[in-house]
């Protein structure tokens, strides 16, 4: 079964996007952006993971090369914020992130590219 | 004598009581924040995303809603579900609303709350799918003293009657702050209100132009420039024409242009130099401003824009 | 005469408590009405930017901290001395992949003795910009920052202090309001000294340096009742002491009232106030920090579902 993993400090937005993936058949884990999102990473080797901020990658903590083992293109890496700025976009696609979505979200679109994207990577 | 120190006493030890019950209340709810609050948001969520997903369109029951500070914890609930999503059922929301009477509960809320707090029950009720009876009721909060009560009970009349928003914003008397126009700009995101941005730039209303100038910077709109130019240009208010110049470079247009030039003219020499660093940001080149600004600000545009190349030496 | 003394004390002190008290309720709720608007969280606010001007960090979390904002027009500036930290310097250089820009000062500001300027050849870190300078006083540091700076607000910061999450966010509702350059300065004093200062403002004060805040017009400043900053390091004192004193001051209290005693009541009445009121303002400020005070309520029947 894939593994997803949502992070974010905001434990409403978390919920949201948890309880939005509630009918994919996937294992669904929680985590703060911190240290507990490095932490679940190192342990667990998850197919995708669901950030619901930015800065975690402009803040110089490296955080793709920690979620993504060296040669692997897992886990996929969704990002979801509320920004819309071209480069703030750019910016997230050069550092790694596979898929940029901003708030407000559709919760049946979000659960469709996330399903597709599983089917895709044969999951 | 000794009575004045008893009259003392009596008004320090009522201070203490009343700033010890405060202190209780506060930790109290500090509490029910961190533990009982969040699970019950937790709660109240899942049931809600139950009932969106289950699509039978039956009105779900809420448990524990006779507790304190439950109603709000549901309708904060709903309300952040509306922010953050689009294409939702409205009308299972608009069901729940109604059968548990959130809209009139914040109603009287409103009604006895000051200020900050009471902007804040009109936030709640602005993201909510509120009954008919409730946008009359917020024509008194209109004219309130605090700018965030007025404009939050604006919005809950646009976000209840969309199709008279137009109207509406522009007869907000109070020109819009920036978070203002933002908050607009999130509310149209929704999908709250399909807008074409023409009307706005074109409006006669300031406030109009804020919004609909707002609509084609986030959107990246060129075919607007045609009429920024003439924002630029014409007999407008003041802000308008600098706002305008702002988008034009927002969409990266070419600036040599008779309006940009005339429009320039009239900044004082911080709002230039502030324009120059916001073009240095959208990678205008150095030619550009030569022919807009003279030779002394083009040094100061240099500055800027050589601070972003390599230094070979 | 005593008696007059100690009735002023008490109305001092109920006087000071409600000066206190009302204003951090107040803002408390400003900040919670700030945490509903989205909309700022989203770059549609207009060109409102703010530059964090840093002046003797030495510490690489403390810059990740500032880098953290959600907040996209903002900027970090830091000023260091290459000659004198030497590991830190290059520490910012290899983590930020920073690269040597040309430097040219700029007439707005009083600037000397910059070596060189560094930024990011990688977009995502195209908010930090490394000044290499001299060092100097904290003032100068900030002058030459705010020479480099892109945005029109900018807020001076000093080592160990970290910025808390949402603060440009909500520094933005406050800098949008009014026409531009109805604020010039924008202050707090609650959980560490901040300042939000308008970049024309403090450029017609000559730049940074001693007592500039007094030649911004007082019309044009304003007090916030909120922290912004807060320390790490900052541990509370043991509640076991704190307990003792209190139970302590309410047994003299009743004691002075249960033989008459007057004047000492109204004295450690007035001393319980302020006491109180200091308390409340520490949840206060606790509260619109986000830190939570421990649960100790049972949850365990609404966990499961």
């Amino acid at each position: 079964m894939p593994r997803i993993l949502i992070a974010s400090d905001d434990e409403f937005a978390r919920e949201l996007v948890r309880l939005a993936l509630a009918g994919v058949d996937a294992e669904v884990r929680c985590a703060g952006c911190g240290a507990e999102l490095e932490r679940l990473c190192a342990r667990v080797l998850f197919d995708m993971v669901i950030v619901l901020r930015t800065a975690p990658f402009f803040c110089g903590r490296e955080l793709i090369g920690r979620l993504r083992p060296e040669g692997l293109r897992r886990p996929v890496v969704y990002v979801l914020s509320w920004q819309q700025c071209e480069q703030t976009v750019l910016a997230l696609l050069e550092c790694g992130v596979d898929q940029y979505l901003t708030f407000p979200v559709s919760l049946q679109r979000l659960r469709a590219k996330v399903v597709s994207d599983l089917a895709v990577n044969g999951l | 004598m000794n009575l004045l120190l008893i009259i003392c006493a009596v008004c320090s030890g009522a201070a203490v009581v009343g700033l010890s019950v405060l202190w209780v209340v506060e930790t109290l709810k500090a509490r029910r924040q961190g533990g009982f609050r969040s699970v019950l948001q937790r709660r109240y969520l899942h049931i809600v995303m139950s009932a969106l997903y289950s699509g039978r369109g039956a009105v779900p029951r809420f448990p524990m809603l006779r507790r304190v500070g439950s109603r709000l914890v549901l309708a904060e609930t709903l309300a952040g579900v509306v922010s953050m999503t689009y294409g939702l059922d409205v009308g299972l929301l608009r069901q729940v609303v109604a059968r548990y009477g959130l809209d009139r509960w914040l109603l009287r809320r409103v009604r006895f709350a000051q200020g900050y707090r009471r902007a804040r029950y009109l936030a709640l009720l602005a993201v909510l799918p509120v009954g008919e009876g409730i946008p009359p009721r917020m024509a008194r909060y209109g004219r309130s003293r605090n700018r965030y009560v007025r404009f939050f009970a604006l919005m809950t009349r646009v976000s209840a009657e969309p199709l008279a928003a137009l109207r509406r914003l522009a007869d907000h008397a109070v020109p819009f702050s920036d978070t203002e126009v933002a908050e607009i700009m999130t509310w149209l995101r929704r999908g709250a209100l399909p807008v074409a941005y023409e009307p706005l730039v074109a409006s006669p209303s300031f406030n109009l132009r804020r919004v609909g100038l707002c609509v084609v910077r986030q959107f990246g709109i060129e075919e607007a420039e045609p009429l920024l130019l003439r924002l630029l240009d014409g007999e407008e208010p003041y802000a308008s024409g600098t706002e305008a110049l702002f988008t034009l470079c927002a969409l990266h247009r070419p600036l040599v242009r008779r309006e940009v030039s005339r429009c320039v003219a009239r900044l004082s020499p911080s709002q230039r130099r502030a324009l120059m660093r916001y073009m240095a940001q959208c990678s205008y080149s150095p030619q550009v401003l030569s022919r807009l600004f003279d030779d002394s600000e083009s040094a100061y545009y240099d500055t800027i824009v050589r601070s972003y190349k390599r230094c070979l030496v | 005469m005593i008696a007059a003394v100690v009735c002023f004390v008490s109305l001092a002190a109920v006087a000071g408590a409600c000066w206190l008290v009302l204003p951090l309720l107040r803002a408390r709720n400003k900040r919670l009405l700030a945490a509903r608007m989205f909309g700022t969280s989203c770059d549609a606010s207009g060109t409102i930017g703010f530059s964090l001007l840093c002046s003797g960090v030495r510490r690489l979390s403390q810059i990740e901290n500032l880098l953290s904002s959600e907040y996209v027009r903002s900027e970090v500036v830091v000023v260091a001395d290459a000659s004198l930290r030497r590991a830190f310097f290059e520490s910012l250089i290899a983590r930020y992949r920073m690269i040597r820009v040309e430097y040219l000062p700029s007439d707005e500001f009083p600037v000397q003795h910059v070596r060189s300027m560094w930024r990011s050849r990688r977009r995502c870190f195209r908010r930090l910009v490394l000044l290499d300078r001299s060092e100097d006083t904290s003032a100068d540091d900030w002058n030459a920052a705010a020479s480099v700076a892109s945005y029109d607000w900018l807020i001076p910061v000093r080592d160990g202090q970290y910025l808390l999450p949402g603060v440009l966010e909500r520094l933005s509702v406050e800098a949008g309001q009014g026409h531009p350059g109805a604020v010039g300065a924008l202050r707090s004093w609650v959980g560490g000294s901040f300042a939000l200062l308008s970049r024309d403002a403090v450029a017609a004060a000559g730049g940074f340096g001693p007592g500039f805040l007094r030649k911004i017009p007082r019309h044009a400043r304003r007090w916030l009742w909120e922290p912004f900053f807060y320390r790490p390091e900052f541990r509370r004192g043991s509640s076991r002491w704190r307990f003792l004193g209190v139970a302590a001051l309410g047994c003299a209290i009743f004691a002075a009232l249960w033989y008459g005693w007057w004047v000492l009541a109204a004295l450690l009445l007035a001393g319980a106030v302020v006491l109180c009121a200091v308390a409340c303002a520490g949840l206060l400020l606790a509260d619109m920090a986000g830190r939570k005070v421990p649960c100790k309520i049972d949850v365990k029947n609404f966990t499961e579902w």
